[in-house]
């Protein structure tokens, strides 16, 4: 009985040492969802995580890709993960104004120097001057794609027929068929097909100086998370803040890492990297809200207007650097 | 005649093939949408020695196997419950043929906003989708039922789980397998929908991955993976019911 | 309309529909569930209104609708010669009928995003897509009605002397004009399940694309009024088909 009885406690001290060990070097889960895979600013998690940025704030980060911000939300609201990278900013408003407790915790992009149109290699349309009449691609209703095409085409002073043509590889194959004049995408997708010479880009988001003056995508986390677990959210978007200034910091590393995580040559990364000038993934400030409201009301997304203060209710700036 | 019939068959397919074939090098259609075959075959060996395709069956397997149960229990649950109490199955009916011929897909939202976006949706998306047609079965085959098997029953006084249990099950045995065999096929459909439509895992999005990243053959590779593998189960579920 | 042994089940269901929406009202109300998961069923008529005032009734049910009718019209214009071909080939019966049956237990719907390469996204993709759904129950049914025709019915046509065509066109169409009928309904709501589940999936199109829409727009109000009125067209498809084959069919 003595035997039994001592071996016993020698398995329960050996496992409250394990546990002991284990609970010191436990880290916090945090369950992220991000919008399509691929894009220079959606990448940032996934380089903090392989730099070690939020193993350093003791985080353990599960990423969910998703194809876009309408279904990284969806993730949010119904609790299936915790905070939501890259949601477009007037989805988030939208949501917001009819009661989803979410709440932005810092941008993810401003402007639209990602976004390019092109046309067939063999096309008579050679710039956004002869695009009158003919078909530019956007993706869905309210998207920022759709703004910027109408931006885009109104600094030109042409008329197309926009046509909500769906995601980018829904973009290409119309294109390519010729059901349509003009696809939008964003580096690095189709610049492949650039290389190639099989398209040629006719406009950029660049085009419309005015438009970078406006945050197009948001980081959220829901109010549950932010209330139960702040200290999490704070020390991932710390972790966050992190990468993206070791990003700019060293491009040749982050570009390397671009290039390898989405299986693309590395012109096409540097490439990629030229299209996201640092100012436009800093995330913080959120600027260009009014421009959001008007456009939120004017597509829909939100019933009543909306004033700035009342949407400044749903930013919750969970962290803030010091900034010298 | 069994000659013929396999012989045109052989032929039907080689023609299809052919075709195919002249098409994928004709420059009919854009480039890549109908690849050659041989980078079909060599995308389908690929898929099948590593571990991928797998991992998203395994996602895909699990949801199947916990809404296919999940639906075909409740459903003959509700089916028996129809036939036995006549006036309750007459009342409810209207309502389930109508939300039988509705398809299931547009309910996934409701499911998502439930049990969130990951595989707990797919799985009552699947449930919801073999519900239908074992209920109808089921109902339809209490009403087949011989009426003297029911006296039986009840000049035994039987309870009423005695009754399901020795009278109706048994009675319903052909019935519910069909509802199955419907059952399964729907559930399978209405889970890879579901994952096509938002989920991270599951041979649904690995299929929508492979669209979004224009990697054709992977798709079409899949696809007949999909197929074959829904195919068999189908004729597996046809043998366990001429077994029967 | 309905005889009187219906009356009393279907007012009974409808009660408790209502009694069900009842309780349901009152678990939101009082927490139970959560109004931003569960719309609660008083704000239904103003969610129609939104969505009436919105375009997104009138306009995708008409395309809803448009796309069945040219999907099932094509089903049934390729569907029954087909049929007609392989009742009179029992060689292609015994070679395809079986593949035909595999083909329709599988999920055909799933090789929509080669369609949409192959057509891009537009009606062709979601016609077509709702055209094969169809086809298949119309070329089955179309043969198993020919071969169903009793002997005895083409031995009369035979004993009057009918030429093979006449007797064609006088006994064996009326007598498998039901089961064409039956395959042509199937068809029908196979089709329009698959468009509207098509619809749903890309986001184009008509009903099913406004349930997408409201459910992405966070419109959970809509999103459910969006849902019934696809239930409403069930409905209707289903008894004003029912009423048609009943009218055709006058005994």
């Amino acid at each position: 009985m003595k035997n039994i009885m001592n071996v016993i406690a020698r398995a329960l001290f050996a496992l409250a040492l394990v546990a002991a060990a284990g609970s010191a070097i436990a880290a916090d889960t945090i369950r992220v969802a991000i919008g399509q895979k691929g894009l220079w600013d959606t990448m940032v998690v996934s380089q903090g995580i392989a730099a070690g940025f939020f193993k350093k704030e003791g985080l353990d980060v599960e990423v969910t890709w998703t194809r876009g911000g309408a279904e990284t939300m969806q993730a949010l609201i119904t609790g299936s993960s915790d905070i939501d990278v890259g949601g477009g900013i007037l989805g988030a408003l939208g949501a917001y104004s009819k009661g989803a407790p979410v709440r932005i915790v810092s941008a993810e992009f401003h402007g639209a120097s990602d976004l390019y149109w092109y046309v067939r290699a063999d096309s008579p349309i050679k710039s956004m001057k002869d695009m009158d009449g003919k078909t530019m691609a956007y993706s869905r209703p309210g998207s920022s794609s759709q703004l910027v095409a109408l931006s885009i085409a109104s600094a030109a002073g042409v008329k197309p027929k926009l046509v909500s043509a769906g995601g980018i590889p829904d973009n290409r194959t119309q294109v390519m068929s010729g059901q349509i004049d003009a696809g939008f995408a964003i580096p690095p997708f189709n610049l492949d097909l650039v290389a190639q010479g099989k398209i040629r880009i006719i406009a950029r988001g660049t085009d419309v100086p005015s438009l970078a003056a406006q945050t197009g995508r948001v980081n959220l986390a829901s109010s549950k998370f932010l209330t139960e677990r702040r200290d999490v959210a704070r020390r991932f978007m710390k972790a966050y803040f992190d990468t993206v200034d070791w990003m700019y910091a060293n491009p040749n590393e982050s570009i390397a890492f671009f290039a390898k995580f989405n299986d693309v040559t590395p012109e096409i990364a540097r490439q990629t990297f030229e299209a996201y000038p640092k100012n436009t993934v800093v995330p913080i400030p959120i600027i260009g809200l009014q421009r959001s409201l008007d456009q939120a009301l004017e597509y829909k997304q939100i019933d009543k207007p909306m004033t700035v203060g009342q949407a400044e209710a749903m930013i919750d700036l969970v962290y803030q650097p010091v900034r010298k | 005649m069994i000659g013929k019939v396999g012989g045109l068959r052989i032929v039907t397919i080689a023609v299809v093939l052919g075709l195919w074939e002249l098409l994928a090098r004709s420059e009919l259609l854009y480039e890549g949408v109908v690849p050659p075959l041989e980078l079909i075959i060599i995308a389908s060996f690929r898929q099948l020695t590593s571990a991928l395709i797998y991992r998203h069956l395994a996602t895909t397997g699990l949801e199947i196997a916990i809404g296919f149960p999940a639906g075909l229990l409740s459903g003959v649950a509700l089916g028996v419950l129809m036939g036995a109490r006549r006036f309750f199955g007459r009342a409810v009916m209207p309502y389930v043929e109508t939300f039988a011929t509705a398809p299931k897909i547009i309910l996934l939202p409701i499911a998502m906003l439930l049990f969130g976006t990951g595989p707990e949706s797919k799985m009552a998306l699947g449930a919801l989708s073999c519900f239908f047609p074992v209920v109808l079965n089921t109902a339809a085959g209490m009403r087949h039922i011989d009426p003297v098997l029911i006296r039986v029953g009840r000049s035994f006084n039987l309870t009423r789980w005695q009754m399901v249990s020795k009278i109706y099950l048994p009675a319903l045995r052909q019935a519910i397998v069909t509802g199955m065999r419907l059952g399964l096929g729907l559930t399978v459909i209405g889970i890879l929908l579901a994952e096509i439509k938002l989920s991270n895992r599951g041979l649904g999005y690995l299929a929508n991955e492979y669209y979004n990243n224009f990697r054709i053959p992977d798709l079409y590779a899949l696809l007949i993976f999909i197929f074959v593998l829904s195919i068999g189960a189908n004729a597996l579920i046809s043998r366990l019911q001429s077994s029967r | 309309m309905k005889a009187n042994g219906n009356f009393a089940p279907a007012a009974a269901g409808l009660l408790g529909l209502i009694l069900l929406a009842g309780l349901l009202e009152l678990a939101i109300r009082f927490g139970l569930i959560s109004a931003l998961i569960i719309a609660p069923p008083s704000s239904m008529p103003a969610a129609f209104a939104k969505l009436w005032h919105d375009g997104f009734i009138v306009e995708p049910f008409l395309a809803t609708l448009g796309q069945t009718f040219v999907a099932t019209l094509a089903a049934a214009l390729v569907g029954i010669p087909a049929g007609y071909l392989l009742w009179r080939r029992p060689l292609l019966t015994a070679s395809y009928e079986s593949w035909l049956g595999a083909a329709f237990a599988a999920p055909l719907i799933l090789l929509y995003p080669l369609f949409l390469v192959i057509f891009g996204r537009g009606y062709t993709t979601t016609i077509f897509v709702g055209f094969l759904s169809a086809v298949i129950p119309i070329v089955l049914k179309t043969r198993d009605g020919l071969a169903a025709v009793p002997r005895v019915l083409i031995q009369v046509g035979q004993s009057f002397h009918l030429s093979r065509w006449t007797g064609f066109i006088k006994i064996i169409v009326p007598a498998a004009a039901p089961a064409m009928l039956t395959g042509i309904r199937l068809g029908l709501i196979f089709a329009v399940v698959n468009i509207i589940g098509m619809e749903f999936l890309i986001d184009f199109g008509g009903l099913g694309r406004v349930v997408s829409e409201m459910y992405f727009r966070y419109e959970i109000a809509g999103m459910y009024a969006a849902i019934l009125l696809i239930l409403l067209v069930s409905i209707l498809f289903l008894t004003l088909f029912e009423r048609i084959e009943r009218w055709l069919r006058p005994h």
